[in-house]
């Protein structure tokens, strides 16, 4: 005997605008779940693709860095540091960590405890290295007539923090941790998103500690592009080194293409908005 | 037969008018380089574009002319011989 029953409480759109965006936002749900399953499909091939790369170029990643017994440092290819801007990055790589480990890592890290639906990845790596960092003032110096200190100032990832969602909730999680970061005391200063870019996926952003003005970086990824970022990591590092040829380097910058074509695009997620406080135009 | 962009390195002391600097990717059959611009006078390899291609903002990297290139270059040749 048929029983008469209320319709399920569910929300349908009344509109035909409102239906047609929940059809988009559907599909584009499914995409990303086919997407996905492609990825996972995919990585055994990518790995063996970076093996075989490793084979036919068996070169150690970068040149050696050194300090000299006068006091100067040597990076890769011809940057270099006066023992003086030696003496100078290392005072304030020393201020970078203590604000980094005293201001920034606790609050980041009760803001991770503030939805269980994501994480922070990575933060053994939350510091740079100080190498990392005195090449890029020895490459300010040398290609763009900076000082030390105007270098310095001008570096927005010394201290870094990776978000990690799931696909599902995203693009609301980048939207409520800029939210949280912001109640937290910290200043937006931009944001980028390449989620359509590609050699790279995800979005990073810069905010400043108000106290001590240093700018940080966090970025927001998924499994997937995280996972991306980590296994064109040392093509990366390759890239950026002095000591790979121009064929290989064209082989590198491909792997890194045809890998960030297969991460799953977050539904909304090319859409979350660009921003800078940036004066650069003129 | 070899293709090259250029690009305006603009930070934050600098401007898209007045760039700090100028970058170049050079492209030809056998692979492909990216070179700056120094204050040695030479070009030489920077890692800025690969930085750049994965979210870096440190510099905005703008493409631009060779023409405009050529002024960067005679401006930093300028500097480095004290005429600026």
């Amino acid at each position: 005997m048929a029983v008469d029953r209320d319709p399920p409480d569910v929300d349908f759109p009344d509109s035909p605008a409102d239906r047609e965006a929940e059809h988009i936002r559907y599909r584009a749900v499914v995409e990303c779940d086919a997407a996905r399953e492609d990825w996972v499909a995919a990585l055994p091939e990518f790995q063996a693709a970076w093996d075989d790369h490793l084979r036919r170029y068996p070169h150690p990643e970068r040149s050696e860095r050194t300090v000299r017994p006068d006091g100067s440092w040597h990076g890769d290819g011809v940057l270099e540091l006066t023992p003086k801007q030696n003496v100078e990055v290392d005072g304030r790589y020393e201020q970078i960590c203590d604000t980094g480990k005293g201001v920034i890592l606790p609050i980041m890290t009760r803001l991770e405890a503030e939805a269980p639906e994501r994480h922070l990845a990575g933060l053994e790596n939350f510091l740079k290295m100080s190498d990392r960092l005195k090449e890029k003032v020895a490459g300010d110096i040398e290609y763009k007539g900076r000082s030390a200190e105007q270098s310095l100032d001008n570096i927005k990832d010394s201290v870094r923090f990776t978000f990690v969602y799931a696909e599902e909730r995203y693009t609301e999680g980048v939207h409520a941790d800029c939210a949280r970061l912001e109640s937290a005391g910290f200043e937006p200063f931009d944001r980028q998103n390449s989620w359509l870019g590609h050699q790279y996926k995800g979005i990073n952003s810069r905010w400043q500690e108000p106290e001590s003005g240093l700018l940080f970086e966090v970025q927001f990824h998924t499994q997937a592009s995280m996972g991306a970022k980590e296994l064109t990591h040392q093509a990366y590092e390759r890239l950026r080194g002095s000591v790979a040829l121009d064929d290989e380097r064209t082989e590198l910058e491909a792997f890194q293409t045809t890998v960030s074509a297969k991460i799953p695009i977050p539904p909304g997620a090319s859409e979350i908005k660009d921003y800078s406080s940036r004066k650069r135009d003129g | 037969m070899a293709e090259v962009i250029y690009y305006a390195i603009v930070d934050d002391y600098s401007s898209r008018d007045n760039p700090a600097g100028v970058l170049r990717r050079v492209k030809h059959d056998g692979g492909q380089r990216d070179e700056a611009f120094g204050r040695d006078l030479t070009w030489g390899h920077t890692s800025m574009l690969y930085s750049y291609e994965r979210g870096n903002r440190d510099n905005d990297l703008i493409p631009i002319s060779e023409e405009e290139a050529g002024r960067i270059v005679e401006r930093i040749r300028r500097a480095a011989g004290g005429e600026e």
